[in-house]
């Protein structure tokens, strides 16, 4: 038996669900009422987390000393650190933000996503090594593999097969130098073939994913939401 | 000059920014400062307190626009008026909701605190920390201090039984957390008579602050703002996202039939390779045939890991070249404009 | 007139097609997934000592969560039924309710099944939402102690307090990790950041359908041990729970799988019927 509270929150669902829905026939009032409802909510979401998940814990808490305890024999847990303190500092500098809505000040605002873009760039640089290096290494593969030194045509083909597809690829995208010759306009083209497999098969995914969301939302309203409706009426 | 002044500040400012990134990679810090672990841990709240500083302005930004749209009655100011009350109630839920939660823990501060104390009391003996009152002076104080809170907390702890039972809520689980409590006490009590081994006692108080907090955390998830919040998460906001996302299901099979044409050998190839994947990854393609799993993941490790990985390995390049050129302000001049 | 017509003929023909398996509770089993088989067998086949557990990122939201969710699901409880103790986290705001419902729920269902309890706060606990993204993983990597980064639960509870966390270290306590999403970049921020000098921990990676091919290229250099294809992965995990541990089958997934592979027939069916009248039409406009 679910909860009233529960069947509610289905019945809501559903109604919400067939709104969004009436849009495949035409745009109308009922579904502009949820999509903005929608927008409303999620944009409310945000600012209370990052109170209650960050700034209250890691920031505010050990700045006010609010996480020491204070035990009975007079000692504490921890010493409160002044340093703390020095968080007025970024704080302070992310409330630049808002200079956004002063034009005297609105320059500044670039001040600070000056030093975001700057942060993100320094992340990149520092992830791009362990990201991209395995990539690199585990391309070096094999060409011709022995097993119980006899050659395994399989693997080797996929092998070759693998490097080729890489390197043409990768040459189809290399416009530095100005492709000239047979070969070489035969060897991008390849690359061009190989690519159009992989969108393919991006596509085959594609599709996946997209019906996905759609059976999962008929099946919430052909199962759970007409089950709550009947449960509701009795 | 004032505007070069501001200009080449900005470019000062996100050279900082990714300078400690880069440094923190490069050279390896941990050899030179001390305890570099702390410091990098609390550097890195640092930049992620700048980004969540500008929580608000999401808020701002819906208020100015639709908030105008409401005040001066343009077009679509109803619809305005919904996202506006979606947003006011999601963010005073959230709220109260946190008020809750807040309450909920403040209830266990003194059973956290114990637990705490005979923490320290015990790291502390071990690491022979000096300044701290002697061992058994401590235990003493940790001993009155229980004492003292037995009955505090014996109120509270009878509290939520008639909390659940006012609410309609299944009490038999609360009965017997109160039974398991109520024995620790005991137990505890026991405990500090027979002088037994703090690590003993520790164990105890933490087991029952376990069932404390389980209690209190009962209370909350009871409680009537809880369940608003999980009627307009798990009801209408799960619901109406999932519904926005899934017409893409919809969209798709309209493009499928109009958009997928084998007009070209590259488009035939596409198509095949669409095939062969989409009939791999479903129940009814081991009716054609029990190999086509199996085909479509040689397709996606072989044709489709190398071609991708030759478009990744070329896009990540071309992003560390734009970052660079971004931390050094070289990328694009976005000092520029009528206040530089 | 007739082009909106022949669109909302499709739309109610893909609707009722996807309908028909659901309203009928038909089901067959799965196509099999051989890099869902492997995730499988790595947490088959786990073992974590005292203070360490399995960490898991459930970084989506309603949008993915068609896919996701099940994911998660049959992992969490893949793990709960080998009792190692989970720690939830997000590194996506929307995703604050799955993390605290997935686990109930899964505990919920193994409960009436086994009988046996699973308790917050020694075999889960849920950290929330966390800002910060590529910035906090590295910093997460980097710490001495894993509960000193978080501090606290999702709650407002002292991580130090639980008893999973007891005895529990850095990056070390982690044995393995599984990550579900559909944004690329909070995936990249794991691949780039979620590693010691001298120490990887078991990286299992649940992707939405769309990012499979990128997610395959990371299978094959091994920065990923195991991958949870879309729902397919998710049905087809599922079903190896089915077979080793459940005592009775979970045949919801498979309906939904069933219902996804007919989707998957309409949308063929649609490109062939695109090209058989493209070629007719050409075929009158040449005559």
């Amino acid at each position: 038996m679910l909860s009233t509270w529960l069947l509610l929150g289905t019945v809501l669902g559903g109604i919400a669900t067939i709104a969004i829905y009436s849009f495949l026939y035409k745009e109308n009032i009922f579904y502009r009422f949820f999509e903005h409802l929608y927008i409303g909510i999620a944009a409310g979401f945000f600012p209370v987390l990052a109170f209650k998940n960050f700034l209250w814990p890691k920031i505010l808490k050990p700045m006010f000393g609010y996480d020491v305890y204070n035990f009975p024999d007079g000692t504490v847990s921890h010493e409160p650190s002044s340093l703390y303190f020095l968080y007025i500092i970024p704080a302070l500098f992310g409330l630049l933000y808002y200079t956004l809505y002063i034009k005297r000040f609105s320059w500044m605002l670039k001040l600070v996503i000056g030093f975001s873009l700057g942060a993100a760039a320094g992340l990149t640089f520092k992830g791009f090594f362990p990201e991209i290096l395995p990539q690199i290494t585990k391309s070096f593969r094999p060409l011709v593999v022995f097993e119980n030194s006899e050659i395994n045509w399989i693997t080797s083909f996929e092998n070759i097969f693998f490097i080729f597809t890489l390197l043409s690829v990768m040459y189809y995208f290399f416009f530095t130098i100005k492709r000239e010759g047979r070969v070489a306009n035969s060897f991008a083209y390849a690359g061009r073939w190989l690519m159009m497999i992989c969108f393919g098969a991006f596509f085959g995914s594609t599709v996946m994913a997209r019906m996905a969301l759609l059976v999962e939302r008929i099946k919430f309203l052909a199962h759970d939401w007409v089950d709550a409706i009947q449960t509701l009426i009795g | 000059m004032k505007s070069n002044f501001r200009a080449n500040l900005v470019k000062l400012l996100t050279f900082i920014g990714g300078m400690y990134f880069v440094v923190e990679f490069l050279v390896p810090l941990e050899s030179y400062i001390d305890n570099f672990q702390d410091v990098h841990s609390k550097i890195s709240d640092g930049y992620v307190l700048i980004g969540t500083m500008a929580f608000a302005i999401g808020i701002i930004n819906l208020l100015l626009v639709y908030g105008s749209k409401l005040v001066f009655k343009r077009k679509g100011w109803f619809d305005s008026l919904v996202l506006l009350f979606g947003l006011a109630l999601m963010l005073s839920v959230s709220v109260l909701d946190w008020r809750e939660s807040l309450h909920s823990s403040k209830n266990l501060y003194e059973l956290n605190m114990l637990s705490n104390f005979v923490e320290t009391i015990i790291s502390d003996s071990k690491s022979k920390k000096k300044g701290v009152p002697e061992v058994k002076e401590r235990v003493r104080a940790l001993e009155r201090a229980y004492l003292k809170n037995v009955d505090v907390y014996e109120r509270k702890i009878s509290l939520v039984r008639n909390v659940i039972l006012e609410r309609k809520e299944d009490v038999s689980k609360v009965s017997s957390s109160l039974k398991d409590y109520r024995i620790l006490n005991d137990k505890i009590k026991n405990a500090f008579l027979v002088n037994a081994d703090l690590p003993i006692i520790q164990e105890l108080i933490s087991e029952q602050r376990q069932i404390a907090q389980h209690l209190f955390n009962l209370v909350y998830e009871t409680s009537f703002i809880k369940k608003l919040y999980r009627l307009l998460y798990d009801g209408l906001f799960v619901s109406l996202g999932a519904a926005m996302f899934s017409l893409l299901g919809i969209y798709i099979a309209i493009a499928a039939y109009r958009a997928f044409r084998i007009q070209s050998f590259e488009a035939a190839l596409m198509l095949g390779a669409a095939l062969l994947v989409m009939l791999g990854q479903i129940s009814f393609g081991l009716w054609i045939s029990e190999d086509l799993p199996a085909i479509r993941n040689w397709l996606l490790q072989n044709p489709n890991s190398s071609a991708f990985r030759a478009i990744k390995i070329g896009a990540s390049i071309a992003g560390l070249v734009m970052a660079f050129r971004m931390w050094l302000s070289i990328e694009s001049d976005f000092t520029s404009g009528e206040d530089f | 007139m007739k082009e909106v017509t022949e669109r909302r003929l499709i739309y109610l023909f893909v609707i009722l097609i996807v309908a028909f398996p659901i309203l009928l509770d038909y089901s067959i089993p799965p196509a099999r997934m051989k890099a869902g088989q492997s995730l499988y067998d790595k947490i088959d086949t786990l073992k974590v000592n005292d203070g360490e557990f399995a960490f898991v990122a459930l970084d989506f939201g309603p949008g993915t969560q068609a896919e996701n969710l099940p994911q998660s699901d049959s992992i969490v409880e893949h793990l709960f039924r080998k009792r190692i103790p989970v720690v939830l986290f997000s590194q996506y705001f929307l995703a604050e309710g799955f993390l605290k419902s997935l686990p109930e729920s899964v505990a919920k269902r193994l409960n009436r099944e086994t009988g046996e309890n699973w308790e917050y706060g020694k075999d889960w606990v849920n950290i929330g939402y966390r800002p910060g993204s590529g910035i906090l993983i590295q910093n997460l990597a980097k710490a001495d102690k894993f509960i000193e980064v978080f501090k606290e639960d999702a709650n407002g509870s002292s991580l130090s307090e639980f008893k999973l966390f007891k005895n529990s270290k850095g990056l070390e306590s982690v044995k393995i990790l599984t990550e579900f999403t559909g944004l690329v970049g909070v995936f990249d921020s794991y691949i780039q950041f979620f590693q010691k000098k001298n120490y990887v921990p078991i990286f299992g990676h649940g992707c939405t359908s769309i990012t499979i091919p990128e997610a395959y290229i990371y299978l094959d250099s091994g920065q990923i041990d195991g991958l949870l294809e879309g729902l397919a992965g998710a049905a087809w995990y599922s079903h190896l729970l089915d077979k080793n541990y459940r005592k009775n089958n979970m045949e919801d997934i498979q309906i939904t799988n069933t219902a996804l592979g007919v989707s998957h027939l309409a949308i063929i069916f649609l490109i062939i019927l695109g090209n058989i009248i493209m070629f007719v039409r050409r075929r009158r406009n040449n005559a």
